[in-house]
């Protein structure tokens, strides 16, 4: 028997499965799958902007088409859906993560504590998914809206706890920028100042000495309280504005007064958590 | 009878007619797309740019923008009219002859000549109907140099149309909670025009560190070791500090990290003009 058919026939075979090989490896490069099974999948965290959907980035939805997993409140899910088709969405633990660098054994009222421990819970199983898709090579996004830095506890949690996989961060529109063109006014034209200080309640009496330009990010404060608390540092005719569903186009509105007057012309009105107080002569 | 009948007919088709006609003729629809705009094309690349900007943009008739963003945006700036949206008239804008002259970086009797062009251009274009968009990069009431259109145009009712700033983006690079300081849960933002040294105002830098809050810096001129030297007041030296250069573009963006007691060394010579520099525990591991 001449070997020769048989070296003939066993190359040929070779020289087809290469082909095959050659073809497959091309094809699958061409829809990323290659790619995407020989380095981890992504881990990131996009803001969507805040107010009206119009307000996100080409580069934030880009980076929601570009993804297999989305997590975000159902608002988000809701007013992204046409470029969610298709896309696995799975809760985030936006609801708990507010004791995420407590231990809960320090925490003495029992409901609390419970909350804390069944948060934990909830944020340990989150991370498992998390990672398991990261492995098999899956891009995974967390929606947030306006700046996820500013004031964004939900996304403390994410960055600590996925630190290693280093995120992207995909910037946004914030609140502040939003009521800032509400505004129209340069913020930091301060008769006396040229800057401005983003803060809240509990920390105004920290920054409040020198009288700066202040924009308060209210967070669930009692707008009287807020306001108790400004007149201890500002003169009585300092300008206050309040700007109400900052983004939104149909419903943003403001209220303008001074100090001394700015709670009767709010009286009787609804303060939705979407509300940004400024202080500062900048608006005289 | 008939004649009523034409005479009621006439008085409910007229209006209609008339109803349609008007919302034919406005360009927008009932988006309202008529008037000036101050329009933010977002900061760093192209794609920072929000979906409300660039349909503005499109709708527009008229743009004002520098060389540079036509550049960045062929295909959204196309076709279109543009014009100089006059750099450096906010220097001199509402400053009488006499001061205004005092200014060394720009010429007042030029800057003055440019406005009077840039507001025959507007008025012309308003008066005809037509969209006039003034763009700008980042959020253009933090330090922009366009918020002179809001005061000499403000009988139209201008509106800003909002984008993502180099605070936004750098936020973003730092991949920090900027609120979340041990010490205080504010960010200030401030500038210090080259004057650091010698500036003593209320927000004078080391008058700003005494509550050891975040601060971010918009660095337009700033002196990186004379703002260290007036933090060093009131911050321990080893605050940490970062600087964030060209934030926003995916391919340049650079972070250095240190603390106030290397971060000038750290930084070199020139970092140029386009940096953030933040200082503050919040980026404190």
């Amino acid at each position: 028997m001449s070997r020769k058919p048989v070296i003939k026939s066993f190359v040929f075979k070779i020289c087809i499965f290469c082909l095959s090989a050659v073809i497959a490896s091309c094809i699958f490069q061409e829809s990323g799958f290659t790619a995407e099974k020989n380095s981890p999948g992504g881990f990131r965290l996009v803001s969507v902007g805040v107010g009206d959907p119009d307000l996100i980035t080409v580069r934030a939805i880009e980076r929601i088409k570009e993804s297999d997993i989305i997590i975000c409140r159902q608002s988000v899910e809701e007013e992204f859906k046409e470029h969610m088709e298709g896309k696995t969405v799975w809760e985030g633990a936006f609801n708990e993560w507010r004791t995420w660098d407590q231990d809960c054994g320090e925490i003495t009222d029992r409901e609390k504590r419970e909350k804390c421990i069944n948060d934990q819970k909830v944020r340990e199983k989150l991370e498992q998914k998390i990672r398991k898709a990261v492995d098999e090579g899956k891009t995974v996004s967390v929606l947030g809206q306006g700046d996820l830095m500013i004031y964004g506890g939900p996304y403390r949690w994410y960055l600590e706890a996925f630190e290693d996989l280093d995120p992207e961060i995909v910037p946004g529109v914030s609140c502040l920028n939003a009521a800032n063109a509400n505004l129209g006014k340069d913020i930091m034209s301060g008769k006396k100042t040229s800057s401005a200080v983003l803060t809240h309640y509990r920390d105004i009496d920290k920054v409040a000495e020198h009288q700066p330009t202040l924009i308060v990010f209210t967070m669930h404060t009692e707008f009287e309280d807020l306001v108790e608390k400004l007149r201890r540092y500002y003169p009585d005719d300092t300008p206050v504005s309040v700007v109400f569903y900052a983004g939104y186009k149909k419903k943003e509105y403001r209220i303008s007064g001074n100090l001394d007057t700015i709670l009767k012309k709010t009286e009787g009105k609804d303060f939705p958590f979407e509300h940004l107080v400024y202080v500062g002569d900048f608006m005289k | 009878m008939t004649n009523l009948k034409n005479v009621f007919a006439l008085l409910l088709i007229v209006p209609a007619i008339f109803l349609c006609l008007s919302a034919g003729i406005s360009p927008a629809g009932d988006s309202g797309k008529t008037g000036l705009y101050l329009v933010s094309t977002g900061s760093g690349d192209p794609d920072n740019i929000t979906f409300k900007a660039a349909d503005t943009i499109k709708e527009s008739d008229i743009i004002f923008c520098s060389q540079s963003t036509v550049d960045k945006f062929p295909d959204l700036l196309e076709g279109k009219e543009i014009h100089d949206p006059g750099f450096g008239i906010f220097a001199v804008y509402g400053k009488t002859p006499e001061e205004g002259k005092k200014i060394s970086r720009f010429d007042y009797d030029e800057k003055m000549a440019e406005l009077e062009k840039i507001s025959e251009i507007i008025r012309k274009a308003v008066k005809e109907g037509k969209t006039v968009s003034v763009l700008c990069s980042g959020d253009p009431t933090i330090y922009g140099p366009n918020m002179w259109y809001m005061e000499e145009f403000a009988d139209l009712d201008p509106e800003i149309i909002t984008g993502v700033s180099a605070f936004n983006n750098s936020n973003a690079a730092l991949k920090k909670g900027v609120t979340s300081g041990k010490k205080a849960h504010s960010v200030i933002l401030t500038a210090t025009f080259g004057d650091a040294a010698q500036y003593n105002g209320p927000d004078s830098v080391d008058k700003l560190a005494k509550n050891r809050a975040a601060m971010a810096f918009f660095t337009m001129f700033m002196n990186i070791e004379d703002v260290v030297e007036k933090l060093r007041v009131h911050y321990p030296e080893d605050t940490p500090a970062a600087i964030v250069k060209h934030a926003g573009y995916s391919d340049k963006q650079e972070v250095i990290s240190g603390t106030l007691e290397n971060i000038a060394e750290k930084t070199g010579e020139n970092p140029g003009f386009e940096y953030m520099f933040y200082v503050g525990d919040f980026m404190s591991e």
